[in-house]
């Protein structure tokens, strides 16, 4: 199998895990929080969005070369990279997404097991998914605009923008540890606060 | 060359493939021991309700997790951005799989768990307890 397509297969498969995770934790949050977990309209949302990820993975660049007019090789170059950075900015978001879902189902978790009902949304608040969602949309849009606009006005190269393009890789890396490490640290906290109120039998 | 233009042409000179093969392995490491923790407090978890509910533990998905920690080393001696991907989509593929089935198989007792835990809400303070909520129903809330 050519490696681009075997990269692009791996980077469906983990955007399908990760929401699915996503959606798994906001399914148990309302559970808790309204005593349902139904949840059709994200369900759905979900299934059209990756299907338009799918698409995009496979036929985004001859799509965008064509609605954008581009034809220069470094720029059909700067497309492909910049492929694998909006999929780089969408895992950051999964991921911070699922931080805050964790946060969340530690908190009530606590309230549950302190012998309270689970309070009204502390931090992250109900704004904290869309305000990581518009942040995360401004910085690549933003990156994304002066990252071309240097292509131009200096005359890059496709190895230039490969260099750029890898650098901005390992700033996303930056955050998917980042939220990785809250994440288990968290779990790790509701471990212990589980195992304290079954008797340590856990 | 104003501000950016002059990043972006620092990297695009100085961020060799070197560097990137350094600092991938970097933090690759870190974060598969980020993933590994989680996913194996995650386990923890699943199991201590698990055994709350009179059921077996969980046996295979440690074994995974565990060959999935062997694997992360392989990182270090790796020598292209390729070589890296490979081993990093087996490491972080298993992991994925075994943190989405558990999600899958173990978020009906999770519920379960939790739903026994606020029943005891509705018939009132557990004795010795000082106080108690007078409305046990889970406040309202905006959906997003």
């Amino acid at each position: 199998m050519d490696f681009d397509v075997f990269a692009k297969i791996m980077g469906l498969f983990w955007t399908l895990a990760e929401g699915s995770i996503l959606l798994g934790l906001r399914r148990i949050h309302l559970k808790i929080r309204l005593g349902s977990g139904s949840q059709p309209w994200a369900l759905a949302l979900g299934a059209a969005l990756f299907i338009t990820l799918s698409c995009f993975m496979f036929r985004g660049e001859p799509w965008a070369a064509s609605w954008f007019a581009i034809r220069r090789p470094v720029d059909l170059n700067f497309l492909q990279h910049a492929r694998w950075s909006f999929f780089c900015a969408v895992w950051v978001l999964l991921e911070g997404l699922i931080m805050i879902y964790c946060l969340r189902l530690h908190q009530a978790l606590k309230a549950i097991l302190a012998g309270n009902l689970p309070a009204p949304e502390g931090l992250p608040g109900p704004a904290a998914g869309p305000a990581l969602a518009m942040l995360t949309a401004v910085l690549f849009l933003g990156y994304l605009y002066f990252f071309w606009g240097a292509v131009q006005r200096l005359g890059l190269q496709p190895g230039h923008i490969h260099r750029i393009a890898f650098f901005y890789i390992r700033v996303c890396g930056v955050f998917w540890i980042l939220f990785e490490w809250v994440v288990a640290l968290t779990g790790l906290a509701a471990w212990r606060l589980i195992k304290k109120v079954e008797g340590g039998a856990a | 060359m104003k501000g950016l233009d002059a990043l972006f042409y620092w990297l695009a000179v100085n961020f060799t493939g070197e560097r990137y093969l350094f600092y991938t392995k970097v933090q690759g490491l870190l974060w598969s021991l980020a993933d590994i923790i989680l996913v194996f407090a995650l386990l923890k978890l699943a199991d201590a309700i698990r055994k709350a509910a009179g059921r077996k533990t969980i046996k295979i998905r440690y074994g995974l997790l565990l060959f999935s920690a062997l694997l992360t080393p392989l990182l270090i001696p790796a020598r292209s951005p390729e070589h890296i991907f490979f081993i990093e989509s087996l490491v972080c593929g298993l992991q994925f799989l075994i943190l989405a089935s558990t999600l899958a198989s173990e978020s009906r007792g999770v519920m379960e768990y939790l739903a026994n835990k606020t029943a005891r809400f509705d018939r009132g303070p557990a004795p010795g307890r000082a106080g108690g909520r007078p409305n046990p129903s889970p406040p309202a809330e905006t959906r997003r």
